[in-house]
């Protein structure tokens, strides 16, 4: 037994590899959109919820956004948002960046329950061209994740609701800045490809580990533990049970249950509706298949099968 | 298309048929490094020339009575575009953009001789290309991150074999990303047409290979 002991020692490499090199459940690297109420106040920094001024004051406001794991410090489990928007100050155009990184891997999913502080990190910056105008940290910061689905690769798709109070922790920048209602999903959003896959959905409050497989052809979307969604489709059709959910939005079925503001910028809770203008255009662009084929597959085996190579030519060697 | 696929395979197999025998002797290996220019395509705002250095190695031969040769070839290469200083136009504001791909590709070449010393070269392969990104702008945190990408890379050169130890070539190759990629952030943060969905390079190298 002992002789064979350094033989079979050999193999283990090979499986430490072979277990190495599982798949992550979860990447992004999307295009999207945001919407959300905005206030600038360059005197008061609000420091509660209830601090806040009525919403007659805030004004509705659009951004673009990037989803990124590879820029995230949480790695491939988490997702770098930038948004970018003009502003109109009282002193001219203003540009207005708001950078977050968020901890997907390990958010509740629920649309209800907030994600805890420290898988949340955010900026605000606001800008003129080259100077800074204002530049805050989160004093508060809410952001709930509504629908998410995670992907071995970078076409993951996520969406969120969130509320934020920003304010200069040097005190540099006076005021704050308030981003509430806000709602922010990559394009295709998650209700789009649930629609366009048959991917069911997750009811609020239901316990899931959703996540993305590619075991079905290498380019659907599945949601695992997940019974309602009759499985994947990997004709692409869009005959998915996807008819719960928003009153008015086509082909769009966030998990949470109203929807009744489609404007997608003034909802009232972190429950809003869930992007009917941006999952139109991400209709129109049709969703995106994970890229494959042998290449990937040979690209994805090629270390494992190398090393078992060389292990089997070094036993074969030791034979002789 | 497909007239023009039959011309080039026709073009291609004439050469192919009328290739001369070699003048060098035939070896079997092959260590060349290059250095010359990339090229990125799919990047709008960005500086498109970079810096690259690389080399390649091979082993091959060639049939009994057929005078192209035929190589196996392993290839690393970095690519830097560095210190781009690009114009933001929708924030009418300046970014900092650093770039460095390496690559590592493997694939066939075939070596056809021309005439004299002369000899075509053309190569076909795929790998992965890895790369480093780096964005600065005022009044935001240095944001850098990586990417692997899967990438098919064709090329063609002309290659002048000096001695039996040594060639001297010129070789240009083209890289294309065959994953579909939605975009990239730093492209996305600067307004880039098409957000960077669609990468590609050319390289342009010079070539010096040892033979043995």
């Amino acid at each position: 037994m002992a002789n064979h002991l350094p033989r079979a020692l050999r193999w283990i490499p090979a499986a430490l590899l072979t277990l190495a090199a599982a798949p992550v459940q979860a990447s992004f690297d999307s295009p999207g959109q945001a919407a959300f109420d905005f206030l600038a106040d360059d005197q008061v920094v609000y420091d509660s919820w209830e601090s806040l001024p009525a919403a007659e004051l805030f004004v509705p406001g659009w951004a673009e956004a990037y989803f990124s794991s590879d820029a995230s410090v949480f790695g491939e489990g988490g997702a770098f948002v930038w948004m970018g928007f003009a502003l109109d100050g009282p002193d001219g155009e203003r540009y207005g960046m708001l950078l977050l990184d968020l901890d997907l891997e390990h958010a509740p999913f629920d649309g209800l329950t907030p994600m805890p502080a420290e898988l949340v990190r955010g900026l605000y910056v606001e800008k003129r061209g080259d100077q800074v105008l204002f530049q805050g940290e989160p004093l508060l910061a809410n952001v709930w994740i509504v629908d998410i689905l995670f992907h071995e690769d970078d076409q993951g798709a996520v969406e969120a609701d969130f509320a934020f109070v920003f304010a200069d922790p040097q005190g540099a920048f006076p005021g704050s800045r308030v981003l509430v209602r806000g709602h922010v999903f990559t394009q295709p959003s998650p209700a789009q490809l649930r629609a366009d896959y048959g991917i069911g959905l997750v009811e609020p409050g239901e316990e899931v580990d959703t996540y993305v497989d590619l075991g079905c052809g290498g380019d659907v979307y599945w949601s695992e533990d997940d019974d309602a969604g009759g499985g994947c489709d990997c004709e692409g059709d869009t005959s998915g049970d996807d008819t719960s959910g928003s009153d008015s939005c086509e082909g769009d079925s966030g998990s949470t249950a109203s929807t009744d503001s489609c404007e997608g910028d003034t909802s009232g809770s972190s429950s809003s509706c869930s992007g009917c203008e941006g999952d139109a255009q991400a209709a129109a662009a049709g969703p995106r298949r994970a890229g494959g084929g042998p290449l990937r597959a040979l690209q994805r085996w090629l270390p494992e099968l190398a090393l078992l190579a060389c292990l089997a030519w070094l036993r074969r060697r030791s034979r002789r | 298309m497909t007239s023009r696929f039959l011309q080039l395979s026709a073009l291609c197999l004439a050469v192919l048929l009328a290739a001369p025998a070699a003048q060098a002797g035939g070896t079997h290996f092959l260590v060349e490094p290059a250095t010359g220019l990339t090229f990125s395509h799919g990047l709008s705002l960005e500086d498109a020339v970079g810096l690259e250095a690389g080399a390649v190695l091979a082993v091959g031969g060639k049939f009994k009575g057929f005078p192209p040769r035929f190589y196996a070839y392993f290839r690393f290469s970095r690519s830097l575009f560095g210190d781009d200083e690009v114009y933001v136009a929708s924030r009418d504001a300046h970014g900092e953009v650093n770039r460095a791909y390496s690559n590592v590709t493997g694939g066939l070449r075939t070596v056809i001789p021309l005439f004299w010393r002369l000899r075509l070269e053309l190569e076909f392969g795929g790998g992965a290309t890895f790369s480093q990104n780096e964005y600065r702008e005022s009044g935001l945190p240095i944001r850098d991150y990586d990417e692997t990408l899967s990438v098919l890379e064709f090329g063609a050169g002309l290659n002048v074999r000096l001695f039996r130890w040594l060639s001297l070539g010129l070789l240009y190759n083209y890289t294309l990303v065959v994953e579909e990629e939605s975009g990239d952030l730093i492209a996305h943060m600067l307004g880039e047409e098409g957000s960077g969905a669609d990468l590609g390079w050319s390289h342009l190298n010079l070539t010096l290979g040892f033979h043995f």
